[in-house]
């Protein structure tokens, strides 16, 4: 019988019929799962674990005030630097006074010995005199040779401190340079990120106005005056909603001295029940809603509703 | 979202290693879908053939009449049964045995067990063909599938400590497309493990009545032996 070889074909063809309809409903994107997942979803999630982050804008307004101080701190150190260099150009002149005291030392000493030598012998007195003269000459060129060699290695020594102090002048006066185009950079970036920082927050605070109106209108449409309301009549109303947009509870935080009007006030919100924008916006920024609608205070007033 | 989460666009949109895993499990799979398929046939038809040669021998016929169909079955170049291939194999070690003057009765019967022992022991390789590569893929593929899990995890997480905020959403895609190559494991495994329980006991099932029937065999020519001999 042909049974056999048959056999392995038949299980071919089943296994390559069924790994192709997996791959088939795998790649025409069958998933069961998710209309099961969308019907699970709760009527509302209470979760009170979140730290609202605040935007950028107050800690961008302190950190350039913080970065300024220190911009006048950097240039205060120059100015005396300046001062401390004119002191020393005139620290070469001191010495030339200098130079001359030798010439009265060797006129002693020469004195001293022409007198001793004077008594014994005149003729030698001459010789002496002309020796002392002499000495006394070679004295005075090699004082003056001393001298002008002293002269120049000091105006040598001065020109090279001139040089140097120069060089480090143009070196801080580069390094000078340097910091206020890397303060100045820091201030534009600093300014760009303030005013994006601003830029969002006129932008959050828009939404919030018009999400805000669109709360009140929902809370107007749904109050019923009571008789006793009064046109100068506000309550204070404290409201949680969660992200689903819906009412977790209203409580009065300032009354406006007629329960009557504040429980009014109080059953407008529990039958305005659920904001579906409120819940757009949870969905499309769950930050902002955080911030301004998790737990807000509103102040129901009735001539915002012209009454 | 949903639609960007369906199984293909995840499979695709995963990692190197992630995608040779699954692809190493997808060829195992087809493999063993193919054993588990000619395996199921093949066992079947074993089964049916011990009861139908087991039924044609009790019913009283001419052995040798037995014999004789099955070489003409042979020579047509047709299947002969497992059950049968033993019959032949003690069978034939009998006539043979038989025919030499001076043999000994019990040295006839061992020739014609030891026989049989051969024939069976060669039926029993041709039952348990594919059974060892079914268990192994049984027994292997959830650990390949778990190796991908991990290591698209891994890379998931590793994409996270990139990011500034930590959501659920940056992980969950990551985590997705790793948990694909898990499924795949499962799916690769589990038909494995069960063809390779039903299979095993199948095959010894089968192996037992061949060697029933052998048993049985050696003592009817045991018999026929001493009642020729006296």
């Amino acid at each position: 019988m042909a049974r056999r070889g048959s056999g392995y074909r038949t299980a071919v063809l089943c296994s390559a019929l069924l790994h192709g309809g997996l791959l088939y409903l795998l790649i025409s994107g069958w998933h069961p799962e998710f209309h099961r997942r969308e019907l699970a979803q709760p009527s509302y999630i209470e979760a009170t674990l979140l730290q609202v982050e605040r935007p950028a804008p107050q800690p961008a307004k302190s950190a350039p005030a913080k970065s300024e101080p220190p911009k006048p701190t950097p240039p205060a150190p120059e100015p005396p630097k300046p001062e401390p260099l004119k002191p020393e150009p005139p620290k070469p002149e001191p010495p030339k006074p200098e130079p001359p005291k030798p010439k009265p030392a060797a006129d002693d000493t020469a004195a001293k010995q022409a007198e001793q030598v004077a008594p014994e012998k005149a003729a030698q007195q001459k010789l002496a005199q002309e020796t002392a003269v002499k000495e006394k000459m070679a004295l005075q060129k090699a004082a003056q040779e001393k001298a002008a060699a002293e002269k120049t290695a000091k105006e040598k020594a001065a020109k090279e401190q001139e040089k140097a102090a120069k060089e480090k002048l143009a070196k801080e006066k580069a390094a000078r340079e340097k910091a206020e185009q890397e303060a100045r950079a820091q201030r534009e970036q600093q300014q760009a990120a303030q005013q994006a920082a601003e830029q969002a927050q006129a932008a959050a605070q828009q939404s919030v106005s018009t999400y805000g109106d669109y709360v009140r209108d929902r809370i107007a449409g749904n109050w019923s005056r009571p008789p006793s309301a009064r046109r100068d009549m506000q309550v204070e109303l404290q409201i949680r909603i969660v992200p689903t947009g819906q009412v977790m509870g209203v409580v009065v935080t300032r009354s406006s001295g007629d329960p009557a009007f504040d429980q009014s006030a109080v059953s407008a919100v529990e039958r305005a029940g659920r904001f579906d924008r409120l819940q757009e916006l949870a969905r499309k920024d769950p930050l902002l809603f955080e911030q301004y609608f998790r737990k807000f205070t509103l102040v129901f007033r009735p001539e915002d509703l012209r009454l | 979202m949903t639609n960007d989460l369906s199984f293909w666009v995840l499979i695709v949109g995963a990692t190197l290693p992630v995608k040779f895993v699954l692809l190493i499990l997808f060829g195992a799979s087809m493999l063993s879908w193919v054993m588990i398929v000619q395996r199921g046939l093949y066992l079947r038809g074993a089964g049916a053939d011990l009861k139908r040669f087991e039924s044609t021998f009790w019913s009283g016929g001419d052995l040798n009449q037995l014999f004789n169909d099955g070489n003409v079955r042979l020579q047509n170049n047709q299947h002969v049964p497992g059950v049968e291939a033993v019959f032949r194999a003690g069978f034939r070690e009998f006539n043979r045995l038989n025919q030499q003057r001076g043999a000994d009765p019990d040295s006839i019967v061992a020739g014609v067990e030891r026989a049989m022992r051969v024939a069976l022991s060669r039926e029993e390789e041709k039952l348990n063909t594919h059974l060892p590569f079914l268990a192994s893929v049984a027994s292997v593929s959830p650990y390949i599938g778990l190796f991908g899990t991990v290591w698209g995890i891994m890379q998931a997480f590793r994409g996270l400590a990139g990011m500034q905020q930590a959501t659920l959403a940056a992980v969950a895609p990551g985590i997705a497309e790793a948990l694909v190559a898990t499924a795949m494991g499962l799916f690769a495994a589990i038909p494995a493990v069960i063809a390779y329980n039903r299979f095993a006991t199948r095959v010894e099932q089968v192996y037992g009545g061949y060697q029933t029937f052998a048993e049985e065999f050696s003592g009817i020519l045991h018999r026929r032996i001493y009642s020729t001999g006296k």
